[in-house]
């Protein structure tokens, strides 16, 4: 019992690492978007085509395009399994990352240009919104196979032979899920509250 | 009188004798020259006749080449397309190809007494190479079916045969498809079982070459692999597999017994196929492919009976001709041709001929997978449609719930709001399984209906959480249109996003457009059409939903605003 919660704590490590990096690498991405848009006016007309395109896209088919063009490709030869089906789902997941970044880098910079300092830090929580929702989406790795939350409590689920109790484990399962994210929106708001305070006081 | 009847008696002995030795002379005639009849018989072996048939291309000299066989003997060399990633059958180890199929290519060679030049291939390049004469004999585990005899000719006797055997871990109690529910199955793509896999709504997972199957079956990113028995089992079974593989994995099922044959062109069937037909079916008689079998570790079980079978000499015509009462039939996988045929491969053609793309548009062309692609289209726009309408009613049910006056009815839903809020689509959608399989025979359209009310509950719970705190701030003015429209930016992204989750349908057997094209992609091998087409059908689906719905929620605001004014 301990073995297979510790076990699926671990799995649910690979969804926050891969939330995490997603949000990360869609920064990055969103911040040079943004910066080549206001640079270069004749790039910014197809790069937001392109980020429009993006943002419509669903994510799980372009999960099953990035990883049929990349799992014969030789750029991730000689990676271990699991590193490759991680970076496939991190690439998959900027799909969704930079665009939502680009648009709340760009209005970053609107603001600070404006001088609207707090408005400006408004681009934390709404980060932390976007990583609420890489963390989500990083569960569609258990469709390519990705050692994560549910793949890890679908194959214990395999394991066992009475269907309610199947139900239970994968209900829980999910409720962990629920609880955690829960749990990481209030502290990320009790968090931003107490930074506002803090700013204002000093 | 006496002497004249001694002299008659004497005269009629010696012509009995005469006769009898006449008589003996016949008889021994006769069977001298039955026994010649069957020495001549048996004196003609594939050995023999293989050396007849050399005999006569080499005296065709090498000015002008006939066909493949003399080519091949003129150059001296023939060229075999092996695999270079299949254990125990053909693997480079420290730069050097080793393993049953190469001691079999070697053999070849010798007996045709020419160089041996070994080209690996795999399954996506090998026809390609026989065709354009990169290579003269495919000898890489490849399945003799019905449909591969249209591109080419199978040598027979066949080398090798093997079910198709599913691996997975020893904790898994799996014994049969109906047991696998939404676990996956990682399977070698355009392997000829995976339609199999198909048929019974199983998820593929594709990898290119066995060596990527079982290191992802050994690093925990696969739990089941099927391919071909002997690799299946020399993965995990056999005395240098890795000691973690034999103790965590085990063989779960087996199906399908199929043939592995030599592939060569058709127009060398008669030349280079009837020489290598001549040479396995020597091999198989003289026991040598047990001996090419055994050190690698290949079973022998076939390769046994292929001995035994071929010692026999009913197996042999008197002409040396091998029997062809003695052949094994080829896998049957007939697939008939759609009446789109023509045009795709007009079209494949002229791609190839003007822009020098090879692309296949085997979805079109074959009556299966076309048939297999309108279904698709049609269980896709149906779960679309339905994920839609379900989000619509879910939003209502959800608003009015949660701004009931009952608490009990509010609070209860601003639960089930937030945990559907924050549930990940999939976790619902395996949820919705386990329930619908408990309560009736889980099937495809079953299977949609789940997915559209779980993805339909997701979003619903979204864009009805949105509508109650829209109502929160208009107050006591809120109606259920007032609030829509204050929260519409929001309703109209949860059905965007609705839409958007509709392939994720797939992860719990929902026959939709991904399902199907992953199913077609895994038999027939080709991707580029099943996922442009893919990408196309839900990149449109996405954003004709995006058109609709901001022309519906602008009339809304029109239709709204002089009330909304007054």
């Amino acid at each position: 019992m301990q073995a297979d919660l510790l076990g699926y704590l671990q799995a649910f490590v690979v969804n926050i690492r891969v939330g995490a990096l997603s949000l990360l690498c869609g920064m990055l991405a969103g911040f040079i978007l943004t910066l080549t848009m206001r640079q270069i006016p004749i790039v910014a007309k197809p790069i937001s085509i392109i980020v429009g395109l993006l943002r419509a896209f669903p994510i799980y088919i372009l999960l099953f395009i990035i990883l049929n063009l990349l799992v014969s490709s030789s750029l991730l030869h000689g990676l271990n399994p699991h590193v490759r089906l991680e970076i496939i789902l991190i690439l998959t997941i900027m799909g969704y990352s930079t665009p939502a970044c680009t648009d709340l880098i760009g209005s970053f910079l609107e603001h600070k240009q404006k001088g609207e300092v707090e408005q400006s830090w408004l681009i934390v929580p709404n980060l932390f919104g976007v990583f609420i929702v890489t963390l989500i989406c990083s569960s569609i790795g258990a469709s390519i196979g990705l050692s994560e939350a549910i793949t890890y409590t679908l194959n214990y689920t395999a394991t066992l032979n009475n269907r309610g109790e199947i139900i239970l484990v994968t209900f829980l399962s999910t409720l962990f899920f629920v609880l955690t994210l829960l749990t990481l929106k209030f502290l990320m708001q009790r968090g931003f509250t107490f930074l506002m305070h803090f700013k204002a006081k000093h | 009188m006496i002497s004249y009847s001694i002299l008659a008696k004497k005269n009629k002995a010696d012509t009995t004798v005469i006769c009898s030795f006449r008589l003996l002379l016949f008889v021994c005639l006769f069977v001298f020259s039955t026994l010649a009849a069957a020495q001549t018989n048996q004196s003609l072996e594939p050995s023999t006749t293989l050396n007849q048939l050399l005999l006569k291309e080499r005296s065709l000299g090498c000015n002008k080449i006939h066909n493949r066989l003399q080519q091949v003997l003129c150059e001296g060399n023939i060229k075999i397309g092996v695999n270079d990633h299949f254990r125990h059958f053909g693997e480079r180890v420290d730069e050097k190809l080793i393993g049953f199929e190469i001691d079999l290519a070697r053999s070849i060679a010798t007996s045709l007494g020419v160089k041996l030049e070994l080209i690996p291939v795999n399954f996506t390049n090998r026809t390609q190479y026989l065709s354009e004469k990169i290579i003269d004999l495919i000898l890489a585990n490849m399945t003799h079916t019905v449909s591969r005899d249209q591109f080419m000719y199978f040598i027979r006797p066949h080398y090798y045969t093997s079910p198709t055997t599913v691996v997975g871990k020893k904790t898994f109690k799996v014994e049969s498809f109906s047991d696998l529910g939404t676990l996956s199955v990682c399977v070698q793509m355009g392997h000829f079982s995976n339609v199999v896999f198909s048929k019974n709504q199983i998820r593929m997972l594709m990898y290119e070459t066995p060596v990527q199957l079982f290191d992802a079956l050994k690093f925990g990113v696969c739990d089941f692999v099927a391919h071909d028995h002997p690799i299946a089992m020399a993965s995990i079974n056999v005395l240098d597999a890795p000691a973690q593989m034999g103790s965590a994995f085990e063989e779960k099922f087996s199906f399908d017994q199929a043939p592995w044959g030599i592939g060569v062109e058709k127009s060398a069937a008669d030349s280079l196929g009837k020489a290598v037909s001549l040479i396995l079916a020597n091999l198989h008689s003289s026991g040598d492919m047990i001996k090419f079998a055994t050190p690698y570790g290949v079973q022998t079980s076939y390769l046994e009976e292929a001995k035994e079978k071929w010692s026999d000499p009913s197996c042999y015509q008197a002409s040396g001709e091998l029997n062809i009462a003695c052949y094994e039939p080829a896998y049957y996988d007939v697939r008939t041709k759609s009446i789109l045929a023509p045009f795709a491969t007009k079209t494949e053609d002229l791609l190839f001929n003007t822009m020098g793309w090879r692309i296949k548009f085997d979805p079109f062309s074959d009556q299966q997978s076309l048939s297999m692609l309108l279904e698709g289209f049609k269980n896709s726009v149906i779960l679309l449609v339905a994920t839609l309408l379900t989000s619509c009613l879910f939003i209502w049910v959800f608003f009015k719930c949660l701004t009931s006056e009952q608490k009990i009815i509010c609070y209860s839903s601003k639960a089930t709001a937030i945990f559907f809020l924050n549930a990940p689509t999939i976790f619902l959608l395996i949820l919705g399984f386990l329930i619908a399989s408990t309560v009736t025979t889980y099937s495809g359209p079953l299977a949609i209906l789940t997915a559209a009310i779980l993805i339909g509950l997701g979003e619903g719970a979204t864009g009805g959480y949105a509508m109650y705190e829209a109502s929160k701030t208009l107050g006591k003015q809120a109606t259920f249109l007032r609030s829509l429209r204050y929260a519409k930016v929001r309703v109209r992204a949860c059905l965007i996003t609705s839409v958007q989750a509709c392939p994720i349908a797939a992860f719990i057997g929902a026959p939709e457009l991904l399902s199907v094209l992953t199913d077609i992609t895994a038999i027939s091998g080709e991707r580029a059409t099943t996922f442009t087409i893919l990408a196309l059908f839900y990149g449109l689906s996405v954003h004709a939903v995006v058109v609709i719905s901001a022309k519906v929620f602008n009339r809304l605001s029109d239709n709204s605003e002089p009330h909304h004014a007054g």
